[in-house]
């Protein structure tokens, strides 16, 4: 039985570092490379002594697939590539390759202002790591090699984020890094076709949500930006370099507009730039609205939105700042952010994660008074909100892809452990699709029926078609149907033919095998009166068959049993022998049976 | 005290059955405040195991207790002392937590699993719980957990169980040092811990359990000589196992595998279908053999016949590695055999190997040498082995078979599709006979005296790749491995007079064309790779000369001058880098500005220029190194429009050209007030003669870079990048001694201004600079930012307050997000 093993190094009921390793027909692939934040040290990058103990992962594994620009899915793979050793594919989307290298600049700078630059990849690493990249477009199959193609399908969530559908012979399985079902202002709904994989595996970072309306959640979010400068209060809003960034930046232009406000927007210097080049480049990525307008005007030239200087932080009067890191543990946000905090009157709004330990995770727990680096302790007096903007599926969008692509099975993967219990069953009550959720480090096996390519011959095809239908009628197409075949093989090609054209190509010849019984019975008269005797036996009990009688005492069933009485007139025992081809076996049989109980007078 | 109070209350939390860790880094880090205090070695503060104690009581109370796995591993830290775990063992809590985890419910989550391993690792640091855990079978549970569903309960499993191993054989060594047979402290001879009546109770528990799951038979009767003849192989999980204890003691793991007889059975993984356990029984043979695995004769001649023997059982393969690993720990004995098995893929796909050659192996290995599939694998393992051979200093003569190899996949193009070409026509193997080619190159491995030779073969190799180059259709990965053995390779070449070589005058035509070619195709990637081996070309020769007219000669140098307007940011750097390198030639750099018809002044300018304007980081970064090296050769009048962007420059967004231009400043200044016996700074005083007063005054450049690095430092220190800020600091920490003085010079009079050379206002300006560079505290700002912002990786306790505070919020379903 084939099967299609399944190992999450990360990402397995966490949200992380995510890292799968799927095996299948002997083709071993890394699915996502990615690191957590969460972690200074080794810890941060996934466990790749389980692939190799130690020395390089080019013998082990024959690509890599990056499904999106989001550091929990590429932040490890310079560490991988060139640090451990892999010098094979690494298959991404074109956007996504464009712009990893900005964000992984953006995690070197993170990681050094945390001082965890020991054991870490340098500016070289991530550019030589880019070169061992080959950009995939979408619904393009890619050969990697004579047996494992890959496809990838447009995801959303982020700009060139997609999911991907492994192909080795009759195996597949698709994976769906993040997605999301919805479109938004910059980017379309996620999609695939009917493809029917072994295995789906698929994040489940909603597992249990089914989201309010995102228009709710912009309108909130604009309410309370408008509302704390019309107080003449500064907004911060930390973001990382790229990504979610350009959702708000075209909400918050769109709304400017319509209100026609002159309170200044800015975005750090350099990353503007960036963004907008991208997102330009690569505008065919986008939503159809966006690609309509872009004709017309360029969604990403933003009029209100400016450049910030960081000597802009002590100017009095009210703003709103884009500003990295996103977390508010180092840099520009975090130096905004200690200037502006003691005031009532301004806000920050983190509009993504924060891992533990950060100033934006202890101040969305809640905390008021920080102290910082330099034991020096401030009073959190701004509002802090968390609005997330973040484009996951949520479980309607899961449910929704599942039956978009029909899994055979399904796994769950980058969620929380509690709520992918709850999906797993509401899938299973939905679909019947059997589901998982392993653990980082459990090893998953599916099983999956091996489908072996056998050539038919159209004689067969013909034959068979033809004797399953009526006079006049075409087979249906709906029922099932036995074939009777021969299974030839030459070398490593397998045929199915019509027995006759078998032996004919194998130079044999048909040979018939008959059995002959004779049973001893007991009946007095004559030879002549039992084989009549006989005759009328065996015709009242075999009703559906041909039964004769032929001109020497013979009697034949089907055309190919025979019956022959013998013996002498006046003894009662008398000889009767039966003789059957293997293929009536059953009626021999039969036949046989009921003679050996004797035939009754009448 | 507070941290105490706080991690009790958290302990209490973690108690509760309903209360869930918010975040999926708290429960490590909640380890990590243990394990950080509770090293073994350190003394330990009561409070803390009293705590634990108080804890793990009311966790056995306990029918359904949450965070079983924290528990049990904080259990581990703190019975990692040998106090600690006597007083967990007084209060019966290590069984007692243990049973719970054993739990059906609770055994059945890896994580419980793992947890129990784990913290039993973190115990068997001392004997009493070594012993206590050999007493409690968990020898027997390791071995079962191998094949664990979860990999990292195997291999936490595997690591106790090493450990423990490790301490059953060193205990048994230090006995066997005071007992032993020549009664002196010396290390005992690898000898006395063969025989069966010294062993320790760990040693027979852990062998015996070996022997009875393989039957190899009674540790004293059995040699291995019988046990050769065994079919049975071990699986992968013990390979990993005798890998893992490899990691910490090869010695003992040598000595665990010669007790238990295991030799022939890891021998015979050599042979196992499952591919990871034949490469796992490799690995492990050659890390036992700088340890003393040819010591014995019959492992010798085991072993040394293993790589014949597979390769004609048709596992090439794992003969292949083998071989490498025997020749590099015996390199001192020739081994022909095995260098022509390692060579052997290489042989065929390359041509030059007669069908007999590899007939003689079998008619397995026969069947997968002309089938491509297997033969590529084959091939790519074959060259590794080469170039981990020649890496190690091993001479293997390859060089012509490489060549061939090189020849056939550049008649790919003629698409005669034999065996070699299938093998060659896959970007994985190509790029693997590249590196190996390169690897050669560099390595210079042949021995031949004939010099011209040598630059032949190399020239040869150079046309080979330059035609790969040629190709269009060639892919990304190919042509910049392609590009980076051309550069090792013609490194070679140009060190030995090419005009002179016969073949040298065409191949130099084709190659400046390619390249010219090169410098201009539509793959960033390619460009930059191009650019990048130019750059280096005058390094990795001894004969820079002929290298630089041969650039010359191809306008090369011109190109890539032209390469810092390129449109990719990678790119532009690589230009300014590259032309960097080139102008360290003054015949290059001369025909350069005249083609170019350009002076020094305005290339500076077209620097400087890319320094002020391109939106990316990485062409800035390469602008400041440029003009950093530029500097000290310029005119002054450069160098003082250098300094003036350069003074600019500081406010970039990036921090690293920041810290780039730091480090300039810092290089300037030293350079500028170098020792001199008398200080050539110092401002005339009236008293001095004439001749004096030349010698001793101020230059109006030298106040500049003083006033310059003061507006710098000043800047940098306030910055918001620790490393831009920690850096100033230092800097200023470095020069103020300096700055000081001079300005305490001028100030008290000892040197007058003298009008006209030095404006006064500058001078005021540089008292007022100076004065508030004193009032930085450079201590405490070193000290802030030579801590991380990360508050954890500076005080574990500090997830305490995470932890009390995230309780607090109520929970509003808040989802955990990517990022």
């Amino acid at each position: 039985m084939a099967e299609i093993k399944v190992v999450p190094l990360g990402a397995g009921q966490d949200v992380g570092r995510s890292c799968i390793i799927v095996s299948l027909g002997g083709k071993n692939v890394m699915l996502d490379c990615g690191m957590h934040m969460g972690y200074n040290d080794d810890r941060r990058f996934p466990d790749f002594t389980y692939i190799n103990r130690s020395g390089t992962l080019t013998e082990y594994l024959d690509c890599v697939i990056i499904s999106h620009f989001h550091l929990d899915h590429c932040g490890a793979l310079p560490y991988m590539s060139e640090m451990v050793g892999f010098d094979g594919p690494i298959y991404m989307t074109q956007p996504t390759k464009a712009i990893c290298p900005i964000l992984l600049e953006d995690y070197r700078k993170i990681t050094v202002d945390r001082k965890g630059e020991q054991n870490f990849f340098t500016s070289e690493m991530i550019k030589n790591c880019m070169k061992k990249v080959v950009p995939v477009n979408l619904h393009q199959t890619v050969q990697v090699d004579d047996e494992l193609e890959i496809k990838a399908y447009y995801a959303g969530h982020v700009l060139g984020a997609a999911m991907f559908r492994i192909t080795v012979g009759s195996q597949s399985v698709v994976y769906t890094g993040d997605y999301n079902m919805t479109p938004d202002r910059h980017l379309g709904a996620a999609w695939i076709d009917k493809c029917r994989p072994d295995l789906l595996i698929t994040e489940s970072t909603y597992a249990t949500t089914i989201r309010d309306s995102k228009r709710c959640r912009e309108r909130d979010f604009l309410k309370k930006v408008h509302d704390c400068v019309d107080k003449g209060g500064k907004v911060l809003i930390p973001v990382f370099a790229l990504g979610r960034a350009q959702e708000l930046c075209i909400l918050l232009e769109t709304y400017w507009d319509r209100m026609n406000l002159k309170v200044p927007i800015y975005f750090s210097l350099g990353l503007t730039e960036k963004a907008n080049h991208y997102y330009k480049l690569f505008i065919t990525w986008t939503n159809q609205k966006i690609r309509k307008t872009f004709v017309q005007r360029n969604m990403f030239e933003f009029k209100h939105i400016k450049a910030f200087d960081r000597s802009y932080i002590d100017n009095p009067g009210a703003m709103v700042v884009f500003a990295t890191p996103g977390m508010l543990h180092a840099g520009l946000s975090l130096q905004i952010f200690k200037k502006w905090c003691t005031s009532e009157n301004n806000m920050v709004i983190m509009p993504g994660y924060c891992v533990a330990g950060t100033v934006g995770h202890k101040i969305l727990n809640g905390v008021r008074r920080l102290e910082l680096e330099n034991r020096q302790t401030v009073d959190v007096k701004l509002s802090v909100q968390y609005m997330s903007f973040s484009a996951h599926a949520d479980a309607k969008g899961i449910m929704q892809l599942i039956q978009q692509c029909e899994p055979k099975n399904v796994m769950l993967v980058h969620g929380e452990a509690g709520k992918m219990e709850f999906l797993k069953k509401k899938i299973f009550q939905e679909f019947g699709t059997e589901c998982t959720m392993p653990a980082n480090g459990e090893t998953v096996t599916i099983a999956t029926s091996a489908d072996i390519p056998v050539e038919a011959s159209v004689n067969l095809l013909k034959r068979e078609m033809s004797s399953g239908a009526g006079e006049g009628r075409s087979p249906d197409p709906k029922k099932p149907k036995l074939m009777h075949a021969a299974l030839v093989m030459q070398g490593a090609e397998m045929q199915l033919l019509d027995a006759d054209q078998a032996m004919n190509e194998l130079g044999l010849e048909e040979h018939q095998l008959r059995f002959t019984s004779t049973v001893v019975i007991e009946y007095p008269g004559e030879v002549e009166q039992t084989v009549d005797r006989i005759y009328q036996y065996v015709k009242g009990k075999l009703k559906d068959f041909p039964v004769q009688m032929s001109a020497d005492q013979s009697i034949t069933v089907a055309d190919s049993v025979l019956i022959k009485v013998s013996g002498d007139d006046d003894e009662a025992e008398k000889g009767v022998l039966v003789s059957w081809s293997y293929q009536d076996e059953d009626i021999g049989s039969y036949l046989l049976k009921l003679l050996k109980m004797g035939i009754p007078s009448t | 005290m507070l941290e105490f109070t706080k991690l009790n209350k958290v302990l209490d939390l973690l108690l509760d059955p309903n209360f869930v860790l918010k975040d999926d880094t708290f429960e490590q880090k909640i380890l990590d405040i243990f394990l950080k205090k509770c090293n073994p070695g350190q003394t330990q503060g009561e409070e803390i195991p009293k705590m634990v104690v108080r804890c793990l009581q009311s966790l056995v109370k306990m029918e359904t207790p949450a965070n079983i796995g924290l528990f049990t591993q904080i259990m581990g830290c703190i019975g990692a002392t040998d106090t600690g775990f006597r007083a967990l063992m007084e209060h019966g809590l290590v069984g007692g937590t243990l049973k719970i985890a054993h739990q059906a419910d609770a055994w059945n989550e890896p994580s419980t699993r793992y947890a129990v391993f784990h913290a039993l690792a973190i115990m068997a640091n001392h004997s009493n719980a070594c012993r206590w855990i050999l007493e409690q079978g968990y020898v027997e549970l390791c071995f079962n957990s191998f094949q664990d569903g979860s990999v990292f309960v195997a291999s936490a499993a595997r690591r106790l169980l090493s450990q423990l191993t490790q301490w059953s054989y060193q205990k048994q060594s230090t006995h066997q040092v005071t007992q032993g047979a020549n009664g002196l402290g010396d290390t005992p001879h690898r000898e006395e811990y063969t025989i069966g009546n010294h062993f320790s109770d760990g040693q027979k528990t852990i062998c015996n359990f070996i022997k009875e799951n393989f039957a190899v038979g009674n540790l004293h009767n059995n040699s291995e000589k019988e046990l050769s003849n065994t079919n049975s192989h071990l699986p992968l999980h013990y390979l990993v196992f005798l890998e893992t204890l490899c990691d910490k003691s090869p010695v003992t793991c040598l000595s665990l595998i010669k007790d238990c007889c295991l030799l022939p059975l890891v021998c015979q993984s050599l042979r196992s279908r499952d591919r990871p356990a034949s490469l796992g029984a490799v690995r492990l043979l050659s890390r036992l053999m700088p340890v003393g695995l040819f010591d014995d004769a019959d492992s010798n001649s085991l072993i040394l016949n293993e790589p014949k023997q597979l390769m004609c059982e048709g596992n090439p393969h794992v003969a292949i590695k083998l071989c490498e690993a025997i020749v590099i720990n015996k390199r001192d004995e020739p081994f022909p055999d095995l260098l022509q098995i390692n060579l052997l893929p290489v042989l065929v796909v390359s041509g030059r190997s007669p069908p007999e050659d590899v007939a003689q192996y079998g008619p397995q290995t026969h069947l997968l040498m002309t089938n491509h599939t297997a033969l590529s694998k084959l091939f790519c393992a074959s060259l590794q082995v080469l170039q981990n051979l020649l890496q190690q200093g091993i001479t293997v003569d390859c060089f012509e078979a490489l060549v061939s190899c090189l020849q056939e996949a550049v008649s790919l193009q003629s698409q005669v599709s034999t065996t070699g070409h299938l093998v060659l026509s896959t970007d994985r193997v190509m790029v693997s006979l590249l590196k190996t080619v390169k690897t050669c190159c560099c390595q210079s491995y042949l021995q031949d005296n004939d010099v011209s030779k040598f630059s032949c073969g190399q020239i040869e190799i150079a046309s080979h790749l330059t035609k790969l180059l040629e190709d269009t259709t060639s892919s990304v990965t190919v042509a910049v491995t392609c590009l980076q053995c051309l550069s090792c390779c013609l490194g070679s070449v140009f060190s030995v007079y090419p005009g002179q070589l016969p073949c040298w005058a065409e191949f130099s035509e084709r190659l400046g064309h390619l390249l010219q070619r090169l410098l201009c195709d539509m793959r960033w990637e390619v460009r930059d790779s191009a650019l990048e081996m130019i750059g280096q070309l005058p390094n990795h020769s001894t004969d820079p000369c002929s290298v630089c007219s041969w650039i010359t000669q191809h306008d090369l140098h011109v190109l890539t001058w032209s390469s810092i307007k390129d449109g990719e940011s990678y790119v532009r750097a690589s230009g300014l880098r590259a032309v960097s390198s080139l102008s360290a030639h003054h015949v290059l750099w001369e025909d350069l500005l005249a083609k170019s018809n350009l002076q020094m002044d305005a290339v500076v300018q077209d620097v400087l220029s890319l320094l002020e304007t391109d939106s990316e980081a990485f062409p800035r970064r390469a602008a400041v190194q440029v003009l950093s090296s530029w500097y000290s050769i310029a005119p002054e009048t450069t160098q003082a429009v250098i300094l003036v962007s350069m003074t600019t420059a500081i406010k970039d967004f990036d921090w690293e050209v920041q810290v780039l231009v730091l480090a300039f400043w810092e290089s300037v200044f030293t350079k500028c007030f170098q020792n001199v016996d008398t200080p050539a700074y110092a401002v005339v005083a009236p008293s001095q003669s004439k001749q004096r007063k030349r010698e001793f005054s101020l230059e109006a450049r030298e106040l500049d870079i003083m006033n310059r690095c003061c507006e710098i430092l000043l800047f940098a220190v306030k910055d918001c990048d620790r490393k831009v800020c920690e850096k100033a600091a230092k800097m200023i920490a470095e020069i103020m001694p300096e700055l000081q003085s001079k300005c305490q010079n001028i100030a008290d009079g000892t040197y007058s201004v003298v009008e006209g050379e030095c404006k006064k206002d500058k001078v005021n300006c540089l008292m007022e600079s100076v004065k508030e560079l004193r009032t930085v505290d450079v201590p405490e700002i070193l000290h802030e930012k030579s801590q991380s912002s990360d508050g954890y990786a500076e005080n574990p306790f500090s997830i305490l307050d995470d932890i009390l505070a995230s309780c607090e919020e109520p929970d509003e379903g808040a989802v955990i997000d990517c990022y």
